[in-house]
């Protein structure tokens, strides 16, 4: 890998490195329990993405930080969601959630992918119930009588990186393990261009819903 | 392998395409309808302070009328009884004897008072007059009033060359002023009062000051709900799109400001009347 591939490379974990440190004024004033929530989300991604980095480097296998990181990332996004949404019915859906998902990401781990090679099945389930529970906040948006614009509304921001962060990386994660064993220098090309641009923009978008409003106290 | 690799890709970024599609449009749809919801607000918030302001003229214009009539009714009717009555006891103390021509003398002295109270009253409530006399004089003219019942001294100040404001406008003036004036009579224990006029093109202040017992005042606390007088000034001020302001401490009296720039008003034009 040339010093450009290795650049490419670590810029995620710079804009993820940036997101958590801006996410860290949430915790200077008065915010909601869900923004401190995404708060801590931010930090725990940039504290295990870096691990992740430095094991990749030293040309060491890093997906089983990832496989166990992404159950908890999963778990921990829908009960911000849980915190942030108001119907009852989407609520009731991230409890059994949280069921399904734990149990049959032990089954996954167990009968069908091992930790040590990525686990996509829960990638994309976790992934695609993300992209719901997005969906469901933005139409809770667009019902919503609250006199506020949305541009002011951090969640606004989160959801909209979220939505285009699954929206586009699922299918290529869904696909990832036929394609790394089929087309690996595609896959690696596309994980490194592509995957890590909706990454960027990802946390992109959270430092703006950072930074969209200095108070927090409307929002509670 | 090639070709396969080639349908891969395809399927790859085609669903990825239309996953992003989608979102945009949603993320779109949202920003439209928000700004959509926003205008509606706007319209209904604009409809509702047209509806607000036309309620209020109506109440004012009925008030006005109602005023000119009393005035009439008080200078015709009252003030020409008064005046036959003046007329008999005249004849009356010229024929009378020493003391009750004497009597007759004090009752006439005491009817003539009366008779020039009534007049001041009946002018100070008479649209036509205060517009004849103009907002200066008017307001003299209320402090003259105040001065002669001797439970006050009066001290009127007038800087800027005075310039006619529209009739209605000058009317919402004089009515303020006249109920600022009340206030003080009524509850600020006061024994002087100062009210001053600046005329500074396009813009006119009017402020009435007082020595009385003042009062706490919560503007944010829902303002003058229980202050009709103050709810009065605050709305009429509203009307001609003035700011109205009150400044009062507890034993050190209150001073109450009227700031309209002229051009500012949308009320008054053309279409309007």
């Amino acid at each position: 890998m040339d010093t450009f591939d290795q650049v490419i490379s670590f810029l995620p974990l710079f804009f993820i490195g940036l997101a958590a440190l801006l996410s860290i004024r949430v915790f200077l004033g008065e915010s909601p329990r869900s923004l401190r929530m995404f708060a801590q989300l931010c930090i725990i991604t940039f504290l295990v993405e870096l691990p992740g980095h430095l094991i990749k480097e030293g040309q060491n296998p890093n997906h089983w930080l990832y496989n166990i990181f992404h159950i908890f990332y999963y778990i921990y996004l829908a009960s911000i969601f849980y915190q942030q949404l108001k119907n009852e019915w989407i609520k009731i859906s991230i409890s059994v959630f949280y069921i399904v998902f734990i149990l049959f990401a032990i089954y996954n781990t167990l009968f069908l992918q091992d930790l040590f090679s990525l686990q996509t099945y829960p990638l994309v389930i976790g992934g695609a119930f993300s992209i719901f529970l997005s969906g469901a906040y933005f139409w809770e948006l667009f019902t919503s009588t609250d006199h506020e614009s949305i541009t002011r509304d951090p969640f606004f921001w989160f959801t909209f990186g979220l939505i285009l962060y699954f929206g586009g990386t699922l299918p290529f994660l869904g696909m990832f393990n036929y394609m790394s064993d089929n087309f690996y220098d595609f896959t690696v090309f596309y994980y490194r261009y592509f995957s890590n641009a909706f990454s960027i923009l990802l946390n992109i978008l959270i430092m703006i819903g950072f930074l969209c409003r200095k108070s927090y106290q409307r929002l509670s | 392998m090639q070709e396969k690799l080639s349908e891969v890709v395809l399927i790859l970024i085609s669903s990825t395409l239309i996953i992003l599609i989608l979102i945009i449009l949603i993320v779109a749809a949202l920003f439209i309808s928000q700004r959509r919801r926003f205008r509606h607000r706007q319209e209904l918030s604009e409809l509702k302070n047209v509806y607000e302001r036309e309620v209020l003229k109506t109440q004012l214009e009925t008030q006005a009328q109602t005023f000119e009539t009393i005035s009439q009714e008080l200078h015709d009717n009252v003030g020409t009884l008064i005046s036959i009555a003046l007329v008999h006891i005249k004849t009356m103390a010229a024929s009378a004897h020493e003391t009750a021509s004497k009597n007759i003398l004090e009752a006439n002295k005491t009817l003539d008072e009366a008779l020039g109270i009534l007049r001041d009253i009946s002018r100070s409530i008479n649209p036509d007059h205060i517009q004849k006399m103009g907002l200066s004089q008017s307001i003299r003219n209320e402090l003259e009033r105040l001065k002669r019942t001797k439970m006050f001294t009066t001290e009127y100040q007038c800087t800027g060359e005075e310039f006619a404001l529209e009739p209605q406008r000058q009317m919402i003036f004089f009515r303020i002023a006249q109920e600022a004036l009340n206030n003080v009579i009524k509850h600020a224990q006061a024994t002087h009062i100062t009210v001053s006029l600046k005329f500074n093109r396009p813009l006119i202040e009017l402020s009435v000051q007082d020595n009385g017992k003042g009062f706490i005042y919560l503007p944010d606390q829902g303002g003058f709900v229980n202050q009709s007088g103050l709810a009065n000034m605050t709305k009429r001020a509203k009307l001609m799109n003035a700011i109205f302001s009150i400044k009062s401490e507890l034993g050190k009296g209150t001073l109450l400001q009227l700031k309209h720039h002229e051009p500012q008003d949308q009320y008054f034009d053309e279409k309007h009347i």
